[in-house]
């Protein structure tokens, strides 16, 4: 036998392989990796004091208060050996609470948080009593969660909660806006770095002195976003020099020289930025992260908030300061590394367990950019790139996200450098097309300008961040229930005799493969319908609810506006939704099933096609044999793309119509988080052999182990169910499992190349990869401990595989693994 | 000859790797006028259809059974790990069984395409090739068949970039009027002994080695790799690869690639019911 190929990673992980490049960010990895975070209650425990004190208040102005309260009397700690400052919490590994959103919830749910399954937390006995003598008492009753829910109608209400009093998901029509008050979110922080806080300050103060005092609408409206705007730059300057502070007093007590330089260097950074512009690479380093850490401590941005293009706005530092001598390659790296490590310690918390269940691995995405086209269309890669891509390399660790943007005029250097990091295996840098969402932004109606410089955030989206003003988080709809809901008639068998759907008829009693597919099609339909309902009303609670001064600053047309960012219109802007289209593989090779087995070669009949579903396909494993043959999508065949297209258009079309009336652009895109293995958990036995309670397919890859042509083939098959006439439409996050083997050598990391390119030319919105031998994860699975530190790729990021769920592991591991021929 | 002359294929491969410039679709050919010992491809041999059992795949005759009820009687009899067990040499003709299996434990090797179907194929994963990859012709031999040539013939007239493998062993005159239509050719030379080829191979490296000459000579400027499967106790010791690069330096060829032995053959001739050759041979030596 030949021997087994190895990814880099693989090399490290199993034989212990030393790290190519060591510096002090890899001495400062081992306080956050394979930690269990604690919770730090700081941020939830001083928001709720501020929130008391200012009842009555506008709501922008109440947040600016409580930012402040919280830079007033929060811990600030600098971790030893760390060159900067910035922190949510004082543990290794940390995360914090956002009572605003599911308050109400918070006592049942931290008691549930250390022995949860995934994405576990540990909390002090201490913390538990105040979040429950303290906290919780004070949002009872006011969340955003509890009004959403009372809020839906009946029948909307019945496919999204379940009838407890927790209202918790029923991962039906899954509403995803009351785990995070915003929807992934990308600052323009250029701002920050040429003008900082204080320069905000001073324009609004100027603008607060010139409104006009007769005018209701300037008192009433623009006066209190002016205000918070000012509070909010004192809290962050404040914030900043609290840390001078603490610096300072370490600088006192240490006696290590080097350290005091470290420790006064990190103090006149803070004494300096965020309030004024920064001038040199470490400092625009320090700005960018105190106000990113500041963004976190403000709000719960889904999947935190994101990096946005860090190797263009940090590169005029970084330039300057090559010209003066006074950094080096190695020394940028070293920065950006003990900022990866800050971000490593502050883990996403998600306190209900359908959050927990959609961000398995401690998730995160605050995607850094690299690559792409600058705001003249040319290409935008420079030496920033190249590094943050060798850290890539280098760093064992799984922050930040990376995405890659690729255009018809990526240098081969760039494409080449991309592969490489691709080869090494732990999942980065996912892949994102400019040539097919600059297009799209435009036809949306984005400049060329706005469109060129976009900003990749979260799993596959992206943002324009002076642009793009529609913040409400949309629903992820589960399409394998609607599936199941033809077969039983409205009704799932995890829900009993409960009415949930349409009655579209007894499964038996079709005649034709046009009744089925039409059944299902109006039970998909009715989904969308009642996700739009859900979003009409969320649209509108959270302008109640929740309140952006830090976001809103960093935005030009909320600026301009003097509108929050989260209020339902903001002028200027462009407004793009979406709504998740879940399980499409598992779907489409359903009904590819029946059509070729029940109503063309008649192999069996519907009903013998429901026992067998309804046994789970035991004592029916002929049945079950046929179907997993049957045309399957992901393998470039007509016969299944065909119904594919079919269920995009009839998607994007509704969308197309209806998405008006909010004044919204209402995409369809396919991205799962980890949501395709809780949406498979309530979902029974599938037409395409897909077993009861078993993840559904993700994204828009294939069912797993369904992919049996190759990844070429699932190229072709994504390009040829994509309505490519209807702009409704946004990303499609795919997952492509490679062997080791396939891109072995130099000829391996060209052959990549030239899918990468492919990939690019056929316009598809995303790829990522997971380069690794199924047989390594099945080891993992074995022996966790040897194998902690074995990073895969899940959903648009990468989280160490023992951390995941025995379910979602099954499910890397059933996906199919492409070998080379 | 046209477009819609049929080829007995067994398979098609994209996103084909290590065989030729790019990605490549190869096609794979069956017939082979050799018979290797360590044949990885042993269902490539025959030029008819046959019928092959992957075992892995057969969920049991417990649950199943169908392939019995529609085999001739004895054919097919349950085995200890509750597998159908098949007797190959009552089956192999059989093709219907491959029919009645859910599981596609039983299939069909071989299957008829013509010209332009094989060529749509090809060109469903052109925008991978990059002006660089395209259409690999494999085997089996694929010169075995004489509309191989028709194939390149019209692969050529739609731009699309071809390459071979060829164990040499054809017409020295179609081998040549194949090279006309090929960008890259990958030849087999196996070992410089004679004897020991016959052995192995079942025929003479004599044609093979006259073959290679002619088409350098014809070609002096194609790319001709010559390839050799390093095989242990066959063509494993200096001296024998010294002996090919001797034969090679001869002809003028200095690409040279040895590729190391694996046993991927091992398991497809249990699914044909047959014999894995080559340890049969090795036996064979050591006593």
């Amino acid at each position: 036998m030949s021997e087994v190929t190895f990814s880099p990673q693989e090399e490290r992980v199993i034989y212990k392989k030393n790290l190519a490049n060591i510096n002090r960010a890899t001495s400062l990895i081992g306080k956050v990796r394979g930690v269990k975070p604690q919770i730090d209650i700081e941020r939830g425990l001083y928001f709720t004091r501020s929130f008391q004190e200012t009842e009555g208040e506008a709501l922008i102005v109440r947040w600016a208060k409580a930012l402040l309260y919280y830079a007033k009397e929060s811990t600030v700690h600098i971790e030893d050996g760390q060159l900067l400052a910035g922190r949510g919490g004082t543990a290794g590994r940390y995360g914090i609470l956002y009572p605003e959103l599911d308050g109400d919830t918070l006592g049942i749910n931290i008691e549930k948080l250390p022995g949860r399954v995934t994405s576990p937390f540990d909390i002090s006995e201490e913390a538990a009593h105040i979040v429950k003598t303290e906290i919780e008492p004070y949002w009872k009753g006011k969340t955003y969660h509890e009004e959403l829910a009372k809020s839906l109608p009946e029948d909307t209400r019945r496919l999204t909660y379940n009838p407890d009093e927790e209202s918790s998901s029923r991962f039906i029509v899954n509403e995803t806006s009351s785990f995070r008050s915003s929807i992934q979110w990308v600052h323009d922080y250029e701002i920050v770095l040429q003008k900082g806080f204080a320069w905000i300050k001073k324009d609004s103060e100027e603008r607060l002195a010139a409104l006009d005092k007769d005018s209701a609408y300037d008192m009433m409206e623009k006066k209190p976003y002016l205000e918070a705007l000012i509070i909010m730059s004192d809290a962050i300057i404040l914030w900043a020099n609290r840390y001078a502070d603490e610096a300072e007093r370490q600088a006192a007590l240490t006696e290590s020289d080097a350290r005091r330089q470290e420790l006064l260097a990190i103090a006149a950074n803070c004494r300096k930025v965020p309030a004024y512009p920064a001038e040199t690479f470490y400092e625009a380093v320090q700005s960018q992260w105190l106000t990113q850490m500041f963004s976190r401590i403000e709000q719960k941005t889904g999947t935190i908030i994101s990096n946005g293009r860090m190797d263009q706005y940090l590169y005029p530092y970084y330039v300057a300061d090559l010209k003066k001598g006074a950094i080096t390659p190695l020394k940028a790296q070293e920065l950006l590394e003990c900022v990866w490590v800050e971000m490593a310690a502050f883990v996403d918390l998600y306190l209900s367990e359908t959050g927990g269940a959609f961000n398995e691995g401690y998730a995160h995405w605050e995607a850094v950019t690299i690559g792409g086209q600058t705001k003249d269309g040319l290409d935008a890669t420079n030496d920033l790139t190249y590094i943050i891509l060798k850290s890539k390399r280098d760093f064992p660790l799984n922050y930040p996200d990376l995405a890659a943007r690729v255009h018809t005029r990526s240098p081969r250097k760039y494409l080449y450098d991309v592969a490489l990091t691709i080869k090494d295996g732990s999942g980065f840098p996912k892949i994102i097309n400019d040539e097919e969402v600059i297009p799209l932004l435009l036809s949306k109606g984005a400049t060329f300008e706005e469109a060129f410089d976009y900003a990749v955030s979260g799993c596959a989206e992206c943002r324009m961040p002076n642009r793009d003003t529609y913040t409400s988080p949309g629903a992820y709809i589960n399409f394998g229930a609607a599936l199941e809901m033809v077969i039983y008639n409205g009704r799932m068998q995890k829900y009993g005799d409960e009415l949930l759907g349409l009655e579209t008829g007894e499964f038996e009693a079709f005649e034709t493969f046009d009744q089925v597919l039409a059944a299902y099609l109006a039970q998909q339909k009715n989904f969308i319908r009642h996700a739009f309902r859900q979003q009409y009303q969320i649209n509108h609670l959270r302008a109640r609810h929740f309140a952006t001064p830090l976001g809103s600053a960093l935005s030009k047309p909320s600026r301009e506006s003097y509108t929050d960012l989260h209020q339902e219109h903001v002028p200027g802007g462009i407004d793009l939704g979406y709504f998740e289209f879940i399980g499409f593989g598992t779907v489409v090779d359903s009904l590819a099933a029946i059509k070729k087995l029940v109503f063309e070669e008649k192999r069996f009949t519907l009903a013998e096609l429901k026992a067998a579903l309804l046994a789970d396909f035991e004592g029916y494993e002929v049945i079950r044999e046929l179907v997993k043959n049957a045309p399957s999508y992901g393998n470039d065949d007509p016969y299944a793309d065909e119904i594919g297209l079919l269920l995009d258009k009839e998607a994007g079309d509704f969308a197309r119509k209806y998405g008006k009336e909010f004044g919204v652009h209402i995409d369809l895109r396919y991205v799962p988080f980890t949501s395709h293995v809780p949406f498979g958990k309530v979902v029974s036995a599938t037409p395409n052999g897909r077993k009861a309670y078993t993840p559904l397919s993700d994204g828009s890859s294939a069912s797993q182990g369904a992919d049996v042509n190759g990844p070429t083939a699932i190229l072709q098959s994504n390009f040829k169910t994509k309505n490519w006439n209807n702009n409704y439409r946004a990303a499609r996050l795919l997952n492509i499992k490679l062997s080791p083997g396939c891109v072995k050598g130099d000829e391996g990391t060209e052959k990549l190349v030239d899918f990468l390119e492919a990939f690019r030319d056929l316009k598809l919105w995303h790829v990522q990869f997971n380069v690794m031998n199924s047989d390594t994860m099945r080891k993992a699975q074995k022996d966790p401990e040897a194998y902690k530190d074995l990073l895969v790729r899940i959903a648009g990021y990468s989280a160490y595989f023992t951390e995941l769920s025995k379910d979602l592991q099954d499910d890397l591991i059933a996906r199919t693994e492409q070998q080379a021929i | 000859m046209n477009r819609k002359t049929t080829l007995l294929i067994f398979n098609i491969q994209k996103y084909s790797l290590h065989d030729g410039d790019g990605i490549r679709t190869a096609v794979f050919l069956k017939g082979c006028p050799l018979r290797c010992a360590w044949c990885c491809n042993p269902e490539s041999q025959s030029g008819e259809k046959e019928l092959i059992y992957r075992k892995t795949r057969c969920i049991g005759m417990d649950a199943c059974g169908l392939c019995k009820q529609a085999a001739p009687t004895g054919a097919i009899r349950r085995g200890e790990d509750g597998k159908a067990s098949l007797c190959m040499e009552f089956c192999k003709n059989e093709l219907r069984l491959a029919d009645v299996c859910p599981a596609r434990a039983l299939e069909i090797e071989g299957r008829e395409i013509t010209i332009d179907e094989v060529l749509q194929t090809v060109a469903q994963d052109e925008i991978f090739y990059r002006g660089k990859g395209g259409l690999t012709l494999s085997g089996g031999e694929p010169l075995f068949q004489k509309a191989s040539i028709a194939l390149l013939k019209e692969a050529k007239e739609d731009h699309i970039n071809t390459a071979i493998e060829t164990c040499g062993f054809v017409s020295t005159e179609r081998l040549l009027e194949a090279a006309a239509y090929l960008d890259e050719i990958f030849f087999d030379l196996k070992s410089a002994e004679e004897e020991k080829h016959i052995r192995y191979t079942g025929v003479s490296n004599g044609p093979i080695i006259a073959n290679l000459n002619a088409l350098k000579k014809a070609y002096p400027h194609k790319r001709i790799r010559v390839r050799t499967p390093v095989i242990p106790g066959f063509n494993d010791t200096k001296e024998a690869l010294s002996a090919i690069e001797a034969v090679l330096s001869e002809i003028g060829i200095y690409d040279w690639q040895k590729l190391p032995y694996h046993a991927y053959g091992v398991g497809k001739y249990e699914m044909l019911g047959r014999v894995y050759p080559l340890d049969q041979m090795r036996a064979q030596e050591n006593f």
